[in-house]
Order: C-alpha cells, then sequence, then structure tokens
C-alpha cells in the first residue's frame, strides 16, 4: 500500500520489536508542544465494502481536528492492521494533512492482528516522542486502535508465548506502555480501543467481553463499544476519536490526564460534511 | 543556513505579573530580537515593558520595509550607533509617552531596560554570506554569544546600587539628578568567557549614560536577555555559579526552527526543575541565530 504525504514524514525507523514507522524530522517542526495522535484501524476481511465509509471516517476525524483552536500543535499517524500492520502515514503536523489524499487508500482483507497493532501504536509513539523529547518539544499522546473484531493473527506482540499467545501479547502491551510511561518523555499517554458491534447482540456481546479482556490484562486506558458498523456509527467514531484529540490537546501543559469523553454523549459527525 | 529569531519571556516565582517582555522580528536579510526588564519598584511597568519592545520592533521593521539602508548598514558602525540611539529618542522621549499618557499612566511606566540584537546578512561579491550582529544595551541586562566550537561569553552589565540607569531617565533632567545622588554615575560592563574548565572575567567601570554597545561577526547565536536569569536559585549540592548555570542551558537549542528560544525556555523550566528551585524574578530572552541546516 503506497505511502501518504511521503515528503513531510521522511524519516523512516523502527522500533525495538520491528515496527516500521516514519515521522516529520524532528527538526523540521517548529512548535513547542504537541499532542501525539496515533490511529490504527481494521481493516480486515469483515469491514470489507466499508472502506470507502472508513475513509470518510479519518477524513472527518481530520477535518474536525482542524478547526481546534489547538490544531497547530497536533501530530498525527494513521496505520492500518489486518494480518499485518502498516502505516498509511507517518507522524505529520495535522495542517499539513490533505484530507483528499484517502481517497481509495483503504483495502480490506485478511485477519485482525490486535495485539500487533496495539503493540504498534505504543511502540511507534514512544520512540517518536522520545526524539521530539531530546529536542525540548512537550508531548502527551493519545492512541486508538479500532477493531470490529477479535485478536487472531497476530505474530510480533505474541513472539515465545508457548501456551497462550493472547496472555502473552496482553503482557507486552502493559510492559510497552509502562515503559513508556516511566521514561517521562510524554506528560501523558491515553490508550484507547475502539470496538465495533453492538453489545445488544449475542455476537457484540462476545467481542464486547473479549475486548474488555483485553483491557484488562494489557493495562489500557479507555474501552468503548460503538456500534455495528454502519454509516451512523462511524459518524459517532468520528465524533468520539476527534472529541477525544481535543480534549488531550486541551490537557498539554496542565500536568494531568485529559478529561474522557462519553461515548454515550458524544455529537456524531456527519461523514457526508467531509 | 538557518537564520532564525525567536524570544520567550516567563514570570518570576516571586512575581504577581510579568514586567519583563520579548518579541523577535525577521525580515529579508535582517532578524533581530528585543528584551525589556520593567522596574519592579514602578507601577505599570509590565504595560511599559510591552510599549517599548513594540515600538523598537516596528522602527526597526519601518526602517527595513523603507529600505532605509543607509540607517540600517551595519557595515559602518558608527551610523549603526546614532540609529539605535535614535530609536532611544523615539521610544523614551515622544513615541511611548505620548501613548502612556493617553492610557492615563505615569511616565514611570515607561522605567525598563532595553537590549537589542540586530543581525544582518551580508553577501559579498565572491556569494559568501557574513552575519554581523549588533547588540545595544540600555540599563542592565546580558548578552550570550555562543561560538562555532559552542563556548559561550557572557557580557553584562550591572549596577552596584541595584538600580539600574533607565533610558526613560535621559529625558527627564530631574530623574536623572536624583539618581546619580543616590546611585553614583558609574556601572560596571563585564565580560565572562567559560573556555574548557575556565573562566576568565573582566569588569570595568562605564560611565552610567554610556549604553551597552557590541559588534560580533563569525558567531553561531546571540542572546540577548534579562537580569532574572540570574535569580535561578540552585540547590545547594549544584556548584556552578548561577548565571553561568541559566545561560549555557538557555542556549543549549536543541532545534533551530520555529520557536526555538521558546521550546529551550520551557525545557529549562521542566527538565532542569530538580536541579534548581526556580527562579524569583521574570526572565526574558531573545536571540539571534546563524547554524548549519541539518542534512
Amino acid at each position: 500500500m503506497p505511502k501518504m504525504m511521503g515528503k513531510d514524514a521522511n524519516q523512516i525507523q523502527g522500533t525495538v520489536n520491528g515496527f516500521e514507522f516514519s515521522g516529520t524530522p524532528v527538526s523540521k517542526l517548529g512548535a513547542s508542544e504537541y499532542t501525539i495522535v496515533n490511529i490504527l484501524t481494521d481493516l480486515s476481511g469483515s469491514v470489507g465494502g466499508w472502506e470507502r465509509k472508513l475513509e470518510d471516517c479519518i477524513k472527518t476525524i481530520v477535518g474536525a481536528c482542524r478547526k481546534s483552536p489547538r490544531a497547530d500543535n497536533l501530530l498525527m499517524r494513521l496505520g492500518g492492521f489486518n494480518t499485518d500492520t502498516w502505516e498509511v502515514h507517518g507522524f505529520v503536523e495535522l495542517m499539513k494533512i490533505n484530507p483528499g489524499d484517502y481517497d481509495n487508500k483503504f483495502s480490506a482483507d485478511g485477519g485482525t492482528a490486535l495485539l500487533d497493532a496495539l503493540l504498534n501504536v505504543v511502540e511507534t509513539t514512544g520512540e517518536y516522542a522520545k526524539e521530539l523529547n531530546d529536542k525540548d518539544i512537550f508531548c502527551n499522546a493519545v492512541l486508538f486502535v479500532i477493531t470490529d473484531g477479535d485478536e487472531n493473527s497476530s505474530t510480533i506482540a505474541t513472539i515465545g508465548s508457548g501456551g497462550n499467545p493472547v496472555k502473552c501479547g496482553q503482557n507486552k502491551i502493559a510492559s510497552a506502555i509502562d515503559k513508556v510511561r516511566k521514561a517521562e518523555i510524554l506528560e501523558s499517554v491515553k490508550t484507547v480501543l475502539i470496538g465495533i458491534g453492538d453489545p445488544s447482540t449475542s455476537e457484540g456481546k462476545r467481542l464486547q467481553g473479549l475486548l474488555q479482556d483485553l483491557k484488562d490484562g494489557a493495562n489500557i486506558d479507555e474501552f468503548v463499544m460503538i456500534g455495528n458498523i454502519g454509516k451512523g456509527t462511524l459518524a459517532k467514531l468520528a465524533g468520539f476519536v476527534s472529541q477525544s484529540v481535543s480534549s488531550s490537546s486541551q490537557a498539554l501543559n496542565t500536568g494531568g490526564p485529559s478529561k474522557p469523553i462519553n461515548p454515550a454523549s458524544v455529537t456524531p459527525i456527519d461523514l457526508d460534511s467531509v | 543556513m538557518i537564520f532564525n529569531s525567536d524570544s520567550h519571556f516567563e514570570i518570576g516565582n516571586g512575581h504577581t505579573y510579568c514586567q519583563d517582555y520579548a518579541v523577535h522580528g525577521s525580515l529579508g536579510d535582517y532578524r533581530w530580537g528585543i528584551v525589556c526588564d520593567g522596574c519592579s519598584g514602578s507601577p505599570y511597568t509590565d504595560v511599559g515593558a510591552r510599549l517599548i519592545a513594540r515600538k523598537a520592533d516596528a522602527i526597526i521593521r519601518g526602517h527595513i520595509m523603507r529600505d532605509n539602508h543607509a540607517a540600517l548598514d551595519l557595515c559602518l558602525e558608527g551610523n549603526i550607533q546614532l540609529f539605535l540611539d535614535s530609536i532611544m529618542l523615539d521610544i523614551c522621549g515622544i513615541g511611548c509617552k505620548n501613548i502612556v499618557k493617553s492610557l492615563s499612566l505615569p511616565d514611570t511606566s515607561l522605567d525598563t531596560t532595553l537590549w537589542v540584537v540586530l543581525c544582518k546578512k551580508i553577501v559579498n561579491d565572491n556569494g559568501e554570506e557574513k552575519y554581523c550582529f549588533y547588540v545595544v544595551g540600555y540599563g542592565d541586562g546580558q548578552v550570550i554569544i555562543q561560538d562555532y566550537s559552542l563556548d559561550i561569553s557572557i557580557s553584562y552589565v550591572s549596577y552596584q546600587s541595584g538600580a539600574p540607569f533607565y533610558p526613560t531617565y535621559y529625558f527627564n533632567p530631574e530623574r536623572e539628578k536624583l539618581y546619580t545622588t543616590n546611585c553614583g554615575t558609574s556601572c560596571k560592563h563585564g565580560l565572562l568567557i567559560y573556555k574548557e574548565n575556565k573562566v576568565i572575567q573582566t569588569e570595568q567601570d562605564e560611565f552610567y549614560r554610556i549604553p551597552f554597545f557590541t559588534v560580533l561577526k563569525d558567531v553561531r547565536s546571540v542572546t540577548v536577555a534579562s537580569d532574572g536569569f540570574r535569580t535561578y536559585g540552585l540547590k545547594p549540592e549544584q556548584q556552578e555559579d548561577c548565571l553561568r548555570w541559566a545561560s549555557t542551558r538557555l542556549v543549549d537549542f536543541k532545534s533551530y526552527e520555529g520557536v526555538f528560544v521558546q521550546r529551550r525556555m520551557k525545557a529549562l523550566a521542566r527538565k532542569d526543575a530538580k536541579e534548581t528551585i526556580g527562579h524569583f524574578d521574570d526572565i526574558a530572552a531573545a536571540s539571534v541565530l546563524v547554524v548549519e541546516a541539518e542534512p
């Protein structure tokens, strides 16, 4: 899948577990502080047919975040995952993203390497934040992994798992989050797992239970179920993510965490308004 | 080359509102930075510091935009001294005085220092770029100069009485007479050079009316700063002199685009907080730097 916005995010690196990421060279950044937003979205076979709407959802998130008074202090990375994890674009300043570049970029196929996706967002954020911190740039971070299914394909987070790959992966993610926090390179880091499913159905309830276990085992800060995949759900997703980003960016420099956003009270953003 | 200017200011632990102010500018071949430190004993000098800094910025900008290179031709040092003196006349003599009067503020609200660093890029006939820095200072304060081997030196002006001769006194004979009666007629112009582990200090008495003035070439950065940087309270286990501690960290810029001074000063408060109990007085700094762009 071709990379986007390669001109800005042209510094390519890898994390300790081999996740590749790119970012705007830190020496080119002009502000004194940023909120880092890292989003990985499920592009496994089960979201097939919804790729264009998912793209619209991301465009809507970018558009909504641009209206934030702190828009000039947002860095965003977008990736996808199925059996593999990859970057759609690296860490770039939000105002330099052209939403039109997301058109026809998503293609859904394959399994769900959910544990790898969670480990990816944590490690890549930690590595890039370290560079920002070394250059006196103050940051906080909010990380999103969006999924409509449970883990079934991870190969990196589950290395050395023996008999229990899920537990192994959860421990690895929890350890990575702990490492980033203890390094004190970010004012705060918030991890959000978003499940696309309706908990009132048996399938949705099952997914909710599995993702809740993952949230608890991996020490994820927040887990929300947003509803079955559909235009309305994606509109709600766009509202939830953009409001969470806004909350995090306003919390920067306060010394405290961002205000949690209640998905039930989120104002959905019409994807057709993009 | 990266040829950039930036500025930042912060309130001190012992102050209710910040009486320091800093601005910077960039236009054509010029970069500049301005720092003003308002007298803590005179009311409304927070307003005065802002007015004087903004007025100085507007005057510099106006000269560049009017292509007034005769006045800004930094190769002729005599002219720049004249130019900067004329700024003072405009700022403190008439210009800002009318503004404070219109705001029903006392003239004493203009009791602030004024330190300016102005740099011009000059391209010679061979196409080589040279950068010439000019610094002028009225009242107390300091200039931190970093060369390309990253050694720093600090030129400073201080007053034994603790009361600086503010440029507004030039235009008020009564206040000037009161000043010389109470505080004497001299100040200290000093130079501290830090090279490897050595410190060389020279100091001389200067007539109080003489502003600080220097011309610099082949240096990496020039930073004008208020004297608040001397009020960092280092913890007892810190052996280093406070001014050296603050100055070396202030100019240790990690990156050079955008708000590089603001980043460094905020990081100084955050990262070096463990070594210090903060700064009692307000601090302000403005810097111009010339560095190679990273590949």
